[in-house]
């Protein structure tokens, strides 16, 4: 789902950070054909100036279409339930061997609740699996609603510390904490899912609270994530005419990420590294 | 684990075999025997008194005279591979006797009855051929006294040649130091004396028996003589001997492992692809009964594969719908080590698709594979799996071009007009279906009258050839089927679904402009060739609009070729396959709708073009199984590539098992897999001596990249990296 109400400066998928459909800029496939430059209705892509200027960009999507090289594309399309189940019902055998389903994640799904709803209880009806991954960031009566047709929620939790959580998501995680509290009483299988990003969460007093905090959520909560920075996001950002606010940042050393498992396994919880 | 010896003898292949990595000859690298033998023909007393078959028996006999048996330092399976020595036995003007479409006179892709060959022994196979002589000496058939005189002088000759090493063993025993090796060469002495002129009598007979009869029909420089299922063949010997205690598990997975790294002494002829030689074993599968055939050597197989990871022996999986699911994750684990095995192959499509064609059911639930992956059925089949060549794309460019090569302008085709001449899309596809008609009848004309020349000691192996006094090239075995290759499928579908759209649907592209852009090689016209790529939709991604297409042509070729019968009453078997025609008929061809460029290489096998699937692995089976295989009865193989991270793990393997479910549960036939990643491949071709050992799957075997031409590299690396599921 595209839109979100956190803007974590680590996003793997910053495209799905905007409600609005975007360009995404693929500079070394272009072979210089123009036909970009000619069908922008809003001035966006000029003669001397390749990169689209984003503050013009309607994201009407007229220069993706049209180039033959797939240098612009859209990211970001309008569809009905009906559509995307018409993709989700091509793999319904695989889901069936494999015991495999539909996850719905984003961006927030919870930005999108009757779409969410609709769909997941649509698969459900077929007989799918389904999953949400949520922020949890919004109010606890539209986190119930997106939940209700998840046989598997995955819940991120990014940082313990309040302030440091505002500084790093441009959100607090007052909202969050709680709503996870709420959650873990549902009937309701539950991943706690952990970004671990290299000076920003990765140290041990975070982990610890966190793995209190989730200790006491209960037993409703099957395993943690963690999950290693990777940068794949980097690039993205390039494409989307961006600025990448992390400067220098490596993926989180193997062995770090071991002394953080050991922590967590040491409070009885079952850790998983990847996702 | 593999044992110190086995290491040993892995390293000797690999380092201590010079030839292994560079196209020397093979009689200047003292590894293989060079040897002078009298050539038979020069024989003034012996000119015009026999026939081949009876000569070629005689070149047996002075070879394996000759040959000087050798015994390596740690070696518990022997006989050394023999090679480019074999003596001439036909006169010049007999070799036209037996040109055929595959080049290679000797027969190819036949599979021994090794059950025959362990049970019997080949002194119990000559008995039983000079019973049949005296049977039917007063019938007066000078053909079938003479083949099964050449049968009796080729088992002499085999069991000669294996005596000949038990007395080396026997030597080398007093030249021995080591008290343990002593042992080992006494023993090896008893073994050769036993097999394979005697029955088999234990594990380690038999391994011994099969190797050498496999070194042994070698001899004249065959390839693709595969060996079927060994799993099937070894395990009462096997059984027998745990039971019994006379050997360990460790013991026996060491002898695996020996006979595995043997078969990596087996080089492919010169010319030819190294690791194309056809060493091809099948595990698992259905008893003839239908009952699942799983046994502990199945599993030993694929493991001894997993520990020794070379590029021979080929394996192939056979799976069913009571395969235990312990196997096929085993067969997972083995495929994503990236060493090109196993071809995953499904019984549930394939037997149905063999009974269809009039193959007994017994018969056909006892399928094995050819080197790469054409059905065979073990010991009773002569079938030419690669006799015949149809290529989609080639009757496409003639389609488009007044039945002319868009490079040479000769001839390819018949002159039904040319892309202008089209205002509906389906006169199109009539005109194309009229040259594949064509093409294969020109494909079946090629066959007519054809022949192998005599394989006496191949047919001494057979089940039915002694019985029925028959050469294997004379039709001695049950069944004498050919297949055709049905090659390029993909981009003959993409061009089409591309010619569709954007010309007749949308109107964005005329004919003219599109035929201007293809003679050109799409010269200043990237923008053309760009759109025709990336706005149509592609074969692999699960797109109605283009699978059925590929599907209609498919069918079509099927039904064509299913029409045609040989001389004695066999069929044509089509497949959907290309073996190398990809890279060597691509070459050949002009630029085609779909965007490919003047002679580049298409889609290998029954695969999408090379990197056209982006939708994901199961799209590509979705696309794939759109089309009925049970109509390819010779086969249709489909080759997917994974990057190396992407089946780390168990949660991942726990993925790929389901997938590779999926698609025998969608009905897919078969299925092989390349596990590398293009950045690895392409340091590869910058520093080959740093990656001497990195194997990949090329159409039907494995091999060592680093060995193969630019464009076979290419077209691997170009093939589209799935990053999972």
């Amino acid at each position: 789902m595209k839109g979100c109400p956190l803007e974590c400066l680590w996003c793997d998928n910053p495209e799905s950070q905007r409600k609005i459909p975007e360009i995404v800029e693929f500079e070394e496939r272009c072979i210089g054909c123009g036909e970009c430059k000619r069908i922008c209705p809003s001035g966006a892509i000029t003669q001397t100036r390749w990169k689209i200027r984003r503050d013009v960009c309607t994201g009407c999507g007229k220069c993706a279409e049209i180039c033959p090289a797939k240098a612009r594309e859209l990211s970001g399309k309008v569809l009905t339930v009906k559509e995307v189940m018409k993709e989700i019902e091509k793999d319904v055998i695989i889901y069936r061997v494999s015991g495999g389903g539909v996850t719905v994640s984003g961006g927030e799904p919870g930005m999108q609740i009757s779409f969410v709803c609709e769909l997941l209880e649509g698969c459900q009806q077929r007989g799918i699996n389904t999953a949400v991954e949520t922020s949890g960031y919004m109010s606890w009566n539209n986190l119930l609603k997106i939940v209700q047709f998840a046989d598997l929620v995955l819940y991120d939790l990014k940082c313990m510390d309040s302030i440091k959580h505002k500084l790093f998501t441009g959100v607090s995680n007052g909202l969050i904490l709680e709503n996870a509290r709420k959650i873990a009483k549902e009937n309701k299988a539950i991943i706690i899912r952990v970004p671990i990003i290299s000076t920003y969460n990765d140290d041990l007093e975070n982990i610890r609270e966190l793995a209190e905090f989730v200790k006491d959520l209960g037993t409703n909560i099957r395993e943690i994530h963690l999950l290693p920075y990777h940068g794949l996001g980097v690039s993205k950002f390039k494409r989307l005419g961006r600025e990448y606010q992390l400067k220098n940042i490596k993926s989180p050393a193997k062995d770090h990420i071991e002394k953080l498992r050991g922590l967590l396994d040491s409070y009885g919880l079952r850790v998983q590294v990847g996702g | 684990m593999t044992t110190k010896r086995v290491e040993k003898l892995k390293d000797y292949v690999l380092k201590g075999n010079s030839s292994y990595f560079e196209q020397a000859d093979p009689q200047e690298v003292g590894n293989f025997l060079t040897l002078e033998t009298k050539s038979v023909k020069n024989n003034k007393r012996l000119r015009g008194t026999y026939p081949p078959v009876y000569r070629k028996a005689l070149a047996y006999r002075t070879l394996f005279r000759e040959v000087s048996p050798k015994i390596n330092a740690h070696e518990l399976i022997v006989g050394e591979p023999i090679r480019n020595c074999f003596p001439a036995y036909l006169f010049q003007k007999e070799h036209a006797l037996f040109v055929n479409p595959t080049g290679s006179e000797n027969p190819t892709n036949v599979v021994p009855d090794y059950n025959k060959v362990l049970t019997q022994g080949f002194l119990g196979i000559k008995m039983e051929a000079e019973e049949k002589l005296e049977q039917i000496k007063k019938l007066g058939n000078p053909q079938a006294m003479w083949f099964l005189k050449a049968v009796i002088l080729c088992c002499e000759s085999i069991s000669d040649l294996a005596n000949r090493y038990s007395i080396k063993a026997k030597q080398m025993v007093k030249e021995e130091p080591n008290a343990c090796r002593k042992e080992e060469l006494a023993l090896l002495s008893l073994i050769c004396e036993r097999v394979p002129a005697r029955p088999a009598r234990s594990f380690h007979e038999a391994l011994q028996g099969i190797w050498f009869t496999h070194m042994a029909l070698r001899a004249d420089d065959s390839f693709h003589i595969p060996l079927g299922r060994l799993d099937q063949i070894l395990y009462p010997f096997h059984k027998k001997d745990i039971e019994k205690g006379v050997i360990t598990k460790e013991k026996a997975e060491e002898l695996l492992d020996c006979l595995w790294v043997k078969f990596n002494f087996i080089h492919s002829p010169r010319h030819y692809f190294e690791g194309d030689n056809g060493q091809a074993i099948v595990v698992g599968g259905q008893t003839r009964e239908g009952e699942d055939a799983t046994n502990d050597l199945s599993y030993m197989f694929v493991e001894a594969s997993m520990r020794i990871k070379m590029i021979q022996p080929s394996l192939k999986v056979r799976i069913h719908e009571k395969t235990p699911p312990a196997l096929i994750k085993k067969a997972c684990e083995l495929a994503r080590m990236g060493t090109g095995s196993p071809l995953f192959c499904n019984d549930d499509v394939i037997i149905p698709s063999l009974v269809k064609v009039g193959y007994a059911l017994e018969d056909a639930r006892d399928y094995v594979t050819s080197a790469c992956y054409e059905l065979l059925l073990p010991g009773i089949s002569n079938n030419r799996p690669n006799w015949g060549e149809v290529c989609f794309l080639r009757c496409l460019e003639s389609t488009l071009n007044n039945g002319k090569s868009l490079l040479t302008n000769q001839k390819i085709g018949d002159d039904l007009g040319n892309l202008t001449d089209y205002c509906k899309f389906s006169d199109l596809m009539n005109n194309l279906k009229k040259q594949i008609s064509r093409e294969i009848k020109k494909a079946v004309n090629k066959c007519k009258g054809k022949r192998y020349a005599p394989a006496p000691l191949l047919s001494a192996t057979m089940t039915d050839c002694v019985k029925n006094t028959k050469d294997v090239s004379e039709g001695g075995c049950r069944y004498n089927n050919i297949g055709t290759w049905g090659s390029a499928l993909a981009n003959t579908a993409d061009a089409l679904a591309a010619i569709k759209k954007l010309v007749f649907e949308e109107k964005k592209i005329s004919t003219e402009e599109l035929q201007d852009a293809l003679k050109l090689n799409y010269e200043n016209r990237e923008d053309l060739r760009l759109t025709l790529i990336n706005k149509v939709p592609k074969f692999g991604c699960d797109d109605d609009y283009v699978d059925l297409i590929a599907k209609e042509i498919a069918e079509y070729y099927s039904q064509e070729v299913l029409k045609y019968f040989t001389e004695d009453a066999s069929r044509y078997l089509p497949s959907l396959a290309s073996a190398w025609s990809y890279v060597f008929v691509g070459r050949k061809l002009g630029a085609s709708p779909d965007g490919r460029k003047a002679r580049e290489s298409f889609a290998v096998n029954f695969s999408p073009a090379p990197g056209r699937d982006s939708k994901g692995p199961t799209a590509v089976i979705k696309s794939l199984t759109k089309i009925d295989l049970s109509n390819f009865p010779n086969c249709s193989p489909s080759d997917l590539k994974f990057s190396h991270s992407s089946l780390f793990g168990d949660k991942n393997l726990e993925n790929f098992v389901s997938f590779v479910k999926a698609f025998t549960k969608l009905g897919g036939a078969q299925i092989q897999f390349n596990v590398v990643d293009s950045e690895t491949l392409k340091k590869a071709q910058l520093e080959p001596d740093k990656y001497r050992s990195l194997i990949v799957r090329v159409w039907g075997f494995s091999a060592y990249f680093v060995t193969l031409t630019k464009e076979f590299q290419e077209h691997v690396i170009e093939r589209y990296e799935h990053d999972g599921f």
